[in-house]
């Protein structure tokens, strides 16, 4: 069942959907402060790899040296140039720019300039790499550009942080990875995730139809929100479940849950599968959305975890490709219609999709207060 | 013969074709209070079809059901998405919006909503889509997107009964150009009020700009007509001409007549040819122009349809060529009129005197302070 009896209003202005100074205000008060999941320990399988990335703005590039994760700002000390404009690589024990072959070691400190004596005078670990602050939790990556930054832990908040331990352990094995550019606003993909209401329109063939309300729960607390759909008397999924849990090994549940972090983290499990999803804005109008999806085979070394592995990457990535599709798809024309300096009398935000008005909610109360942690 | 003895003066500056201040008055002042082309009644041909277009910033969406068109803001109430993302579809019970499912008839207002339950609180009939006033024209559908302006028929006065002619449904619908101008649309405008050009832009097309003696102007506060009786000079010309009409069993009417309606309608009539031709501003540098052709229908048989083929055909690639020499003409007079140095005040011949009225009209309409005091000093007698 549902929290509220009756339907909410919806709380955002056009404005809020495609101006650039707000934008510029929702970086500064929610994400800025804030921790981002840039990628997986699967990213970087190898001693001394590397991918490159952007957030808000600022080309970012992402080592693993032994079981540490190092991020810095892609951009060398020397002339500005990119360190790396690859997508992603491998440097031995230091990091080499691409331009002049400056070095660096994991601090970001410059280890060998060639022909050092021509930058005379110049002292020892004067120019270092700008590094920002790197957790991890299970296998996921988080960076934030915020100095002050409280850990990881307390940003997730207890309850999260210890779900990220259990859902993407080093156990997990990579589905598949999605970083796509949707052409709205961030908040366009958040709302649209936040809610199934849409389900039975845009995903038609995939989730089909959107519950009944004795089959969810809603929680909702200050800064993060909770969803779960009980399944087990729909046939659509459980069949399915219940053949690749027996390869697993793993006693099904039939229940999705779908959590979310304001303001742009959301992460579910359903049956085997677990994924989290970030957004970043990139433009009033324009934003990225990275996806990190997992699925538990069993336990390694068995016949039947191959088995599982093969049917749950395949069916995993194809299924996650087409739901997200459907999404991106309508997403410009959410935009377009959202966006539009005219709208109809209306806004109504349902029981069913309650968490979108927590989620505005917390939008408006941290912008006005100018920090990203929780509204009171 | 024209009406002024003397050349008149440039009213509106360089500027006035540049600034989006001043665009955004012309938005105020004329547009948003216009009437604006949407579709042919070919462009909406079964019951149920819908398009959708984007006007003066507005997404909308147009109708067709009852018989009768029907103008939504395509924006749904619930939560504001686009109601459809495509050009065009169908919808032959009620129109229903691609995210959540909310369904809505031919008034706007909600029909079925899905799971609505979770919608409580909600009194029926309280959502609708915003509907705007749609009217036709002979076979051209136009919307209005002000509560309070006129009915179409008032805001064309004498230009409906003529639209309706030239553009009746009897009409055969020979092409719609619809094409983007690297120009402020009072270049547009103004390109079609004279026909000086001819000799340089149109040299294959029309040839030569007809003699004083042929030409005749009409000028009222809210229109302005030209026309002219001369004959092509080319004998070949004459003898085609001749025969299409004794084909078609028509008297050849040797009028060609050009209407415009201010501030951005126009109709023009040219031998068995007719069209409808309507501007619209993107940027103050950039203007959409959508034109409907009309030829005569032959009365059905065989022969009469092939032959209605041919004369849209040859009315097609005519006036494509047209608007083709037009939007090159059109775009180096911008960039003209961009140019921060100008090398005099400019003036206006005889022969382009609706200009000289069309620019006192905006003038008028758009100047915060009394026109007169504005127009320049140079003495002028109309």
């Amino acid at each position: 069942m549902f929290i509220h009896e009756s339907h909410q209003p919806n709380r955002l202005s056009p404005e809020h959907y495609t101006d650039a100074t707000h934008l510029e205000h929702e970086l500064d008060t929610l994400f800025r402060p804030g921790w981002h999941c840039v990628g997986a320990l699967t990213d970087l399988p190898k001693h001394g790899d590397y991918f490159t990335g952007n957030l808000f703005g600022q080309p970012l590039i992402v080592w693993r040296q032994g079981d540490a994760v190092h991020s810095f700002l892609n951009v060398c000390t020397h002339r500005f140039s990119l360190i790396s404009r690859k997508p992603c690589g491998h440097f031995d024990g230091r990091i080499k720019c691409q331009y002049h072959g400056w070095e660096y070691n994991e601090e970001g400190d410059t280890c060998q300039i060639p022909d050092a004596r021509s930058f005379k005078p110049m002292k020892r670990g004067e120019l270092g790499l700008t590094k920002f602050r790197t957790e991890t939790v299970g296998q996921l990556i988080f960076v934030t550009v915020n100095e002050d930054a409280p850990s990881l832990k307390e940003y997730l908040g207890e309850y999260l942080y210890e779900l990220c331990q259990r859902w993407f352990t080093l156990e997990h094995r990579h589905t598949t990875n999605l970083d796509i550019e949707h052409d709205c606003n961030w908040k366009v993909v958040i709302e649209n995730v936040l809610e199934g209401y849409h389900v039975n329109c845009v995903h038609p063939t995939t989730f089909e139809q959107y519950p009944d309300p004795e089959c969810c729960t809603h929680e909702i607390h200050d800064y993060w929100d909770r969803y779960t759909d009980d399944y087990s008397n729909r046939g659509t999924f459980t069949g399915r479940e219940k053949l690749v849990s027996k390869l697993a090994g793993v006693k099904p549940d039939f229940v999705w849950k779908h959590l979310s972090r304001y303001p742009n983290i959301a992460m579910a499990q359903m049956g085997l599968f677990t994924f989290i999803q970030t957004v970043i804005p990139v433009s009033p109008t324009t934003c990225r959305a990275v996806w990190r999806v997992f699925h538990y085979p069993g336990k390694p070394g068995r016949f039947r975890t191959k088995i599982a592995q093969l049917m749950l990457k395949k069916w995993g990535s194809w299924f996650l490709t087409k739901v997200v599709g459907e999404d991106a798809e309508i997403y410009p024309s959410i935009q377009r219609g959202i966006g539009a300096g005219q709208r109809p009398n209306g806004g109504l935000i349902s029981v069913r999709e309650e968490r979108i008005f927590a989620f505005q909610d917390f939008v408006l109360k941290s912008v006005t207060n100018g920090n990203g942690r929780a509204p009171t | 013969m024209f009406l002024s003895d003397t050349h008149l003066p440039q009213i509106l500056r360089p500027e006035d074709y540049t600034s989006e201040q001043q665009l955004q008055r012309e938005k105020e002042q004329l547009f948003l209070p216009g009437w604006h082309f949407v579709a042919t009644f070919a462009d909406l041909p079964r019951e149920g079809d819908f398009r959708t277009f984007e006007l003066l910033d507005y997404p909308l969406i147009v109708w067709k059901h009852g018989g009768e068109f029907h103008t939504f803001l395509n924006v749904c109430p619930h939560r504001f998405s686009r109601i459809s993302g495509a050009d065009c579809g169908h919808a032959a019970e009620n129109l229903q919006c691609q995210y959540h499912g909310w369904e809505f008839d031919s008034g706007g207002h909600t029909r079925k909503i899905p799971d609505a339950a979770s919608f409580k609180p909600m009194t029926k009939g309280a959502l609708a889509l915003k509907k705007f006033r749609t009217e036709t024209c002979g076979q051209l559908i136009f919307v209005n997107l002000s509560d309070e302006a006129p009915s179409l028929k008032d805001y064309l006065g004498p230009g409906y009964e003529i639209g309706s002619q030239l553009c009746s449904p009897e009409k055969k619908l020979a092409v719609t150009l619809d094409y983007e101008v690297e120009a402020n649309w009072k270049c547009k405008v103004e390109n079609s009020l004279e026909s000086y050009h001819v000799d340089m832009v149109h040299p294959t097309t029309f040839g030569t700009a007809p003699e004083p003696e042929e030409c005749e102007h009409e000028v009222q506060p809210g229109w302005t007509t030209y026309a002219t009786w001369q004959k092509s000079p080319s004998r070949f010309d004459q003898a085609v001409d001749r025969l299409v009409h004794r084909i078609a069993r028509v008297e050849p009417d040797e009028e060609y007549k050009h209407y415009h309606y201010y501030p951005h309608i126009m109709f023009g009539k040219m031998r068995l040819f007719s069209w409808m031709e309507w501007t619209i501003p993107l940027t103050p540098i950039r203007t959409r122009v959508v034109g409907t052709f009309f030829c005569y229908r032959g009365s059905g048989g065989i022969k009469s349809r092939f032959f209605t083929r041919f004369l849209a055909r040859w009315e097609r690639k005519f006036f494509e060529k047209l608007a083709g020499e037009d939007c090159g003409a059109m775009a180096r007079m911008q960039r003209g009129l961009n140019s921060v140095c100008k090398p005099s005040e400019g003036l206006l011949s005889i022969r382009e005197e609706r200009i000289f009225h069309f620019q006192k009209y905006i003038l008028g309409a758009t100047s915060t302070q009394d026109p007169a005091s504005q127009l320049p000093a140079t003495s002028v007698r109309v």
